[in-house]
């Protein structure tokens, strides 16, 4: 008989007049793993909020552990036994991983720290897992894998029944994903259950014995492990088509040329580009990718090796900036890092327009007649005065718009789809394919396939900073790449 | 009928709390640069302490009790919930209290029990006086009277007599669920000689379970017409093979009935009506139009929630093209 760890009926939840949380109902059984798998972003972090502490709902109850904690009458804001594991993670960077378990945990009651003996305990907890881990390290030494270990044996310590895992293949190599799921495997066997949020539905059905389907703040199915398959999730999701790959045989000159670089994390990485072929690199440690994304952005410069753009040698020496060379970079969270929202978008648009002209003052007649081209690629928002009212669609477009504005050689774009929901990615895609269609050169720097296959026209695999695959098919990758979720 | 007075009398309350407060507010205020002038500042301090404890436990103690009972009230008018209105945390006064209580008696909800329970006997008796299903039946039994030979008509002939018998008699007692399963899988022989292949019909229990889950006791017929929606609604409209589920799922407390099929599905604004009517209990559905879509979901959701209350009943996940769910939740019960 199986018992619920959780269990929400019929719950609305409403914020500002808007609803989050649209009459859902579902339950989580002891023991087991569900799946999340939001098609939209709507009201996914409004349901992790409900999940996590018991916050006023419209309608509706929330049982835990058979309790009722939370119902439409009375909301007690008290907070559930439920652990959260995301990118930005909870620990004490300034502390060590001993007092991250240890100390901070509201079972801990002895007046006295006795450092040694947290250690032990430490080191126990990850003997029981079978894993190596330097309890005395500080967090901020340790690699996002042994960070999210950490917190997953801090969870189960502070005795979390249920753990949420936040879209962990935005931040975990295939590798790395692979041996945290037999971990999850093993404290299932213990009774803590999982909600698993990700954004393919292979890479739930990878791990889940069931997963919901979420969309409009709503749960509209829910698949038993015995029925995965691409079939019963046709009707639900978009198709976003398999790009046909060019064999490599790409008629365009070479427009980027990266030779022998070497970092801490990069074994003399060299490939090259050419105009308008996108290539991803996939980093099976997820650690070459932030080298190069470093190297890229002038915070690192590499112990050796030499990059060359349209055919010049680039200067690779720390705080220089790349897009004056005819290299762009797109961070992970385009829309906070690289946006301004209290200025225009005319304004985000050619902020960097003095540069490309080589004038300190643009000419009105020059900002109208931008204006007035853009006008037909995203209407009226180009009138907008600030970006607070724009939606993440928009937000996109303007990102990838840029891009097409300052026509740069190369762009590198670091994992394009993380965070973004089905429709978005869709979206990404169209921008990624309108973006080479000018010419340009696009590196993607990934570490989970996602839907790059649907516009990459090569892949190159990347094993502790060396390229050892450079497949142009799916049928020449490795296996174990193969049937990563695409 | 006497003529309505302009406030409600808990928002005359309020207004006079107000005046007064800012009454006492203003006389706080005046008392203040005179007392400071007598250098008496432990008195101020002590009043300002005073006056922000009181407001404080007036805001926890009474203001919010007060809008929780607010809106299960608004709730109840709105059709949300039913029994949940006279389960309110803190009532109004004591006589609020009482006439709450009496309103729950004089109510009976066995009547209401009784209202769906006699709209459950009127379609199962439309059922069987409806021409339609009549000649269909008919029709399949003359079909294999002809082919098959006399053997056939008594196996069709002894299913639907058990169909009916269970059908129209003793609604008033729970059925166990193995009693309804049978009568599922009864309704389903019938079907057969009608679609064929067409329909098929399979059960899934929870891998470890307890053969004694068939005991726990469920409402009559809250299966069969849940799989009758899934075969008119899903299946027949669809062009090849069905398959309807019964998937079956126990928790301690809880038993979970998922009738799952692979139907032709239903439209997302169909399905979100639905599933609003479905969370609470409410009897305009006697009223509609008969041809409305979803009312024996709404007679078996309404049974289930005046028997057992407002958390239990059911819910629905559909999509054009994907077949559709009916989860009912049921407490556990032998």
């Amino acid at each position: 008989m199986k018992e619920e760890i959780l269990r929400v009926e019929n719950v609305i939840r409403k914020i500002n007049g808007i609803t989050y949380l649209n009459n859902i109902t579902f339950q989580i059984f002891k023991g087991e793993i569900m799946g999340l798998l939001p098609l939209d972003n709507h009201g996914k972090s409004q349901l992790i909020e409900l999940i996590i502490q018991n916050v006023p709902v419209h309608f509706g109850r929330v049982y835990f552990d058979d309790q009722l904690v939370n119902y439409y009458e009375h909301s007690s804001m008290t907070r559930n036994r439920v652990y959260l594991i995301d990118k930005e993670t909870n620990l004490i960077q300034d502390l060590k991983v001993a007092d991250n378990i240890c100390v901070l945990n509201h079972t801990f009651s002895d007046y006295i720290i006795h450092e040694k003996k947290l250690q032990r305990v430490a080191a126990g907890l990850f003997q029981q897992l079978g894993i190596e881990l330097d309890t005395d390290q500080y967090v901020s030494e340790l690699s996002l894998l042994e960070k999210t270990i950490v917190e997953l044996v801090r969870a189960v310590l502070n005795g979390a029944q249920l753990i949420i895992l936040n879209e962990l293949s935005n931040f975990l190599s295939i590798e790395e994903l692979a041996f945290f799921q037999r971990l999850l495997r093993y404290y299932t066997q213990k009774g803590i259950s999982f909600l698993y949020i990700a954004n393919h539905h292979e890479e739930a059905f990878q791990i889940c014995h069931r997963v919901m389907l979420f969309e409009k703040g709503k749960i509209i199915k829910i698949i038993a492990e015995k029925d995965f398959s691409d079939e019963i999730l046709q009707p639900y999701i978009l198709s976003f088509g398999r790009h046909q790959v060019t064999n490599g045989q790409h008629n365009q000159t070479g427009v980027l040329k990266c030779q022998d670089l070497w970092t801490e994390n990069l074994k003399g990485l060299s490939f090259s580009a050419k105009k308008g072929e996108c290539i991803t690199i996939l980093d099976m440690n997820n650690r070459g990718i932030q080298d190069i994304a470093a190297i890229i952005n002038g915070f690192r410069q590499p112990e050796s090796g030499r990059i060359v753009v349209g055919g010049k040698e680039i200067s690779l020496a720390p705080g220089r900036n790349l897009f004056l060379d005819g290299v762009a970079y797109i961070p992970e969270n385009p829309v906070q890092e690289s946006l301004f929202f209290d200025i225009s978008y005319l304004e985000n648009l050619t902020f960097m327009l003095e540069r490309k002209l080589k004038r300190s003052i643009i000419p009105r007649r020059v900002l109208w007649g931008i204006k007035e081209e853009y006008r037909s690629l995203v209407g009226d928002e180009i009138e907008a005065e600030d970006l607070w009212g724009l939606e993440m669609r928009s937000l996109y477009n303007l990102v990838y718009l840029r891009l097409l504005f300052y026509k740069p050689k190369v762009v590198f774009i670091m994992q394009p789809f993380s965070h973004a929901d089905m429709y978005l990615r869709r979206r990404i895609i169209e921008l990624i394919n309108m973006v080479k269609a000018k010419g340009i050169a696009v590196i993607i720097l990934a570490v989970s396939i996602s839907d790059t296959l649907s516009i990459t026209d090569r892949l190159l695999i990347m094993e502790d900073g060396k390229l050892v695959s450079s497949g142009q098919r799916l049928a020449d990758l490795p296996a174990y790449v193969a049937n990563q979720p695409q | 009928m006497k003529r309505k007075s302009g406030f409600y009398l808990l928002d005359r309350i309020f207004l006079a709390f107000i005046v007064l407060f800012i009454l006492l507010l203003t006389l706080f205020c005046s008392f203040i640069p005179f007392a400071l002038d007598q250098g008496r500042y432990l008195l101020v301090l002590s009043f300002a302490f005073t006056i922000t404890l009181v407001l404080y436990f007036a805001y926890r103690w009474i203001y919010i009790p007060c809008k929780e009972s607010n809106k299960v009230l608004r709730l109840f008018s709105d059709g949300y919930i039913f029994k949940g209105v006279f389960d309110l945390r803190v009532h109004f006064n004591h006589e609020s209290y009482l006439a709450f209580k009496k309103f729950q008696e004089i109510i009976d909800t066995k009547e209401l029990i009784e209202g769906t329970k006699k709209h459950a006997e009127y379609l199962a008796l439309q059922n069987q006086i409806n021409p339609h299903f009549l000649y269909n039946t008919l029709e399949g039994i003359r079909s294999e009277a002809l082919i098959e030979g006399v053997e056939s008509i008594a196996n069709m002939t002894e299913a639907l007599e058990t169909f009916f018998r269970y059908t129209i008699s003793d609604m008033d007692k729970l059925a166990t669920l193995e009693e309804e399963i049978a009568n599922v899988q009864n309704y389903y022989k019938i079907q057969r000689f009608r679609f064929g292949d067409k329909i098929n019909f399979k059960i899934e229990y929870p891998t470890e379970h307890d053969p004694e889950i068939i005991q726990a006791k469920i409402p009559k017929l809250t299966l069969q017409p849940i799989v009758e929606n899934a075969v008119f609604h899903g299946i027949e409209p669809k062009m090849g093979k069905g398959l309807v589920t019964l998937k079956i799922q126990v928790t301690p407390k809880r038993l979970l009935i998922t009738v799952a099929d692979n139907g032709v599905g239903m439209e997302e604004e169909q399905v979100h009506e639905l599933n609003d009517k479905l969370r609470g209990a409410s009897l305009t559905y006697i009223k509609e139009d008969k041809k409305t879509g979803g009312i024996a979901l709404l007679n078996v959701n309404n049974r289930i929630k005046l028997l057992f209350g407002d958390e239990y009943g059911i819910y629905l996940y559909s999509r054009v093209g994907a077949g559709t769910d009916v989860e009912i939740t049921l407490p556990l019960l032998f």
